[in-house]
């Protein structure tokens, strides 16, 4: 499900239309075009590049955009910031705590301004007060206007959403607010 | 995305295993190696062959010998039943019918025991004509060399090499006095500096005229080779032909006759340069293609521990092109740093060998940076690692983002 919302994978049936494009008839270069523009990812492990500083791995969607190497320093300063790290930019992963490398990643999901946030079990590896950090950015990113997607198990996650969808052996059980 | 950002990957993924890629490179740093350093020596040997030959007039020279006194057959030396010679003849043929030279001297050796009171050396006595030092770019230290009454009177005068000079008079000067050489008396009329060619020291030279050597030593009028300078390098081809046609003229078996050019002495360098550089080149290739081999085999070791990484980048929007060129210019960097290992290695080697070379032969032997050998080498080591690089890339570039992600 999240592969297919993340343009990572095309349903084997039916229609995905992000932001009034067909991802479904989509494939490899232009999926990863529509990633790279549209899509944020935030994931349950991080996922940094544990060799790159902050600072390089919120870079790294924009070298893929073509952008030049003054704007992406810009751009993913000024995300790090919306973060608060911008006092970290020169830590590699390894030198972070857990919550402070979501939020590096959340940085890297927000840098090229995505229309959908996809977060899967973004809390799942982190203590319940760093966890409630991150949920708190999430809900701050909300009410700036960014689509924010979350994955989970936590009901109490679930419940600090506007829509929670439940999915139970890949169809849909409930579509309702909490 | 620009070259420099793919660069600066690919430089950072090989700091980060800066051991194993050093191995890796190894062989293409040996490959790279052998090769820059066989040609600086190959290219120092010709610099040396072209310096010592400039010396004795260089690309102007033609030098004209007699048939050899024997052939080849089977294998074997054979002598010859008949014998051809070069004599005044021949010198004053050249001389009038030929154009566009400058001198011809004729010379001929003979090795003659020399005495001074209870002194005595060996010389090697030329027999020849003035204007043999200018020639030979040999500078008379003392007193002065042949005339033209010398060698007409057959005077029994001499000038002596260094040694000679050393060996007999020691701290003397030796002009004035006599020699006896084959117990006739020789006065000294000048004495030479010091001079080597092709290793060979000069010093035991007597030098007096030719046709004293040939009238009163030898007993015939034959010439053992006739050098002549051209007044141009250019003539040196036409030259060289009119001499044969003078030859054939007036010998019998005139084809025979040897007419060399320091052309043909810089062509033999040339082939054992060459045979040199197809040497190193075949253990070049062998260790590039090992090297490139073992770069591969990293590559797909490096593909394989970075799946994770790969997904990730491609989750947030590398296309293949991205991850492909990505590893391809890491391959290269790898290769790239090989070769200019190599490079250096193959200078140091070059330096070495020929400052040995300078150390024994005491004769100048530089050692050269070719710079054509050494934008192949980066050029060739940049191509192995991209050529090398090409199928770990793909299998990169190629990884489901999915199943990528998933890798542990």
């Amino acid at each position: 499900m999240l592969n297919i919302l993340g343009c990572l994978d095309t349903p084997s049936a039916g229609q995905y239309v992000l932001d009034g494009e067909a991802i479904s008839e989509m494939k490899g270069d232009a999926l990863a075009d529509v990633r790279n523009r549209k899509i944020g990812f935030v994931f349950q492990t991080f996922n940094l590049l544990s060799r790159a500083t902050a600072l390089q791995n919120v870079e790294l969607p924009l070298i893929y955009t073509g952008l030049s190497r003054r704007h992406r320093r810009e751009r993913a300063k000024a995300t790090l910031d919306r973060v608060g790290l911008s006092d970290r930019m020169t830590h590699r992963p390894n030198e972070l705590s857990g919550g402070q490398r979501q939020r590096v990643a959340i940085a890297r999901a927000l840098v090229n301004e995505p229309a959908i946030l996809l977060a899967d079990e973004p809390t799942g590896n982190l203590d319940t007060r760093t966890g409630e950090e991150i949920l708190t950015i999430f809900e701050a990113l909300h009410q700036q206007g960014q689509t924010v997607l979350v994955v989970t198990h936590e009901e109490d996650v679930a419940r600090r959403t506007l829509r929670v969808v439940r999915l139970r052996d890949g169809r849909i059980e409930q579509d309702a607010p909490p | 995305m620009n070259a420099l950002d793919l660069f600066l990957i690919g430089l950072s993924q090989l700091q980060a295993n800066a051991l194993r890629s050093l191995l890796t490179i190894l062989g293409i740093t040996i490959g790279i190696g052998s090769v820059i350093g066989v040609v600086s020596i190959g290219e120092g040997l010709r610099r040396n062959v072209v310096s010592q030959f400039s010396q004795i007039g260089g690309a102007n020279l033609v030098v004209v010998q007699p048939p050899r006194t024997y052939q080849i057959k089977n294998g074997r030396r054979v002598p010859r039943s008949w014998r051809e010679y070069l004599t005044a003849r021949d010198l004053t043929a050249i001389g009038a019918e030929v154009d566009r030279i400058r001198a011809a001297l004729p010379l001929v050796g003979w090795n003659m025991r020399a005495r001074y009171q209870k002194a005595s050396a060996t010389g090697e006595v030329q027999g020849t004509l003035p204007g043999y030092h200018q020639a030979m770019d040999w500078e008379l230290a003392r007193g002065r060399f042949l005339s033209h009454w010398d060698v007409k009177t057959w005077r029994r005068v001499c000038v002596i090499g260094d040694k000679i000079a050393e060996d007999l008079f020691g701290s003397l000067n030796p002009v004035g006095r006599e020699v006896k050489l084959n117990g006739e008396r020789y006065t000294v009329i000048g004495a030479m500096k010091p001079r080597s060619f092709f290793g060979r020291d000069w010093g035991n030279q007597i030098v007096v005229p030719v046709t004293t050597l040939q009238k009163r030593v030898v007993g015939n009028d034959y010439y053992s080779i006739i050098f002549v300078y051209v007044e141009n390098a250019a003539h040196v081809k036409s030259v060289t032909q009119d001499i044969r046609k003078v030859l054939k003229r007036l010998h019998k078996r005139g084809d025979a006759f040897r007419v060399d050019t320091g052309e043909r002495v810089l062509e033999n360098v040339d082939n054992v340069t060459l045979i040199m550089k197809l040497v190193a080149g075949g253990i070049a290739g062998i260790s590039l293609m090992v090297g490139g081999i073992g770069i591969m085999n990293i590559m797909l070791v490096s593909v394989t521990e970075r799946t994770r990484e790969i997904g990730i980048r491609k989750a947030i929007g590398a296309k293949r092109v991205h991850i492909l060129i990505q590893f391809i210019i890491e391959s290269a960097v790898l290769s790239l740093f090989g070769g200019l290992l190599g490079i250096l290695c193959g200078l140091g080697f070059g330096l070495g060998i020929s400052s040995l070379i300078e150390y024994y032969s005491e004769s100048e032997f530089p050692s050269v940076v070719s710079w054509n050998a050494v934008m192949l080498a980066v050029a060739i080591s940049g191509g192995i690692g991209v050529f090398f690089g090409v199928y770990p890339a793909v299998r990169a570039s190629a990884l489901d983002p999915v199943e990528a992600l998933r890798h542990e």
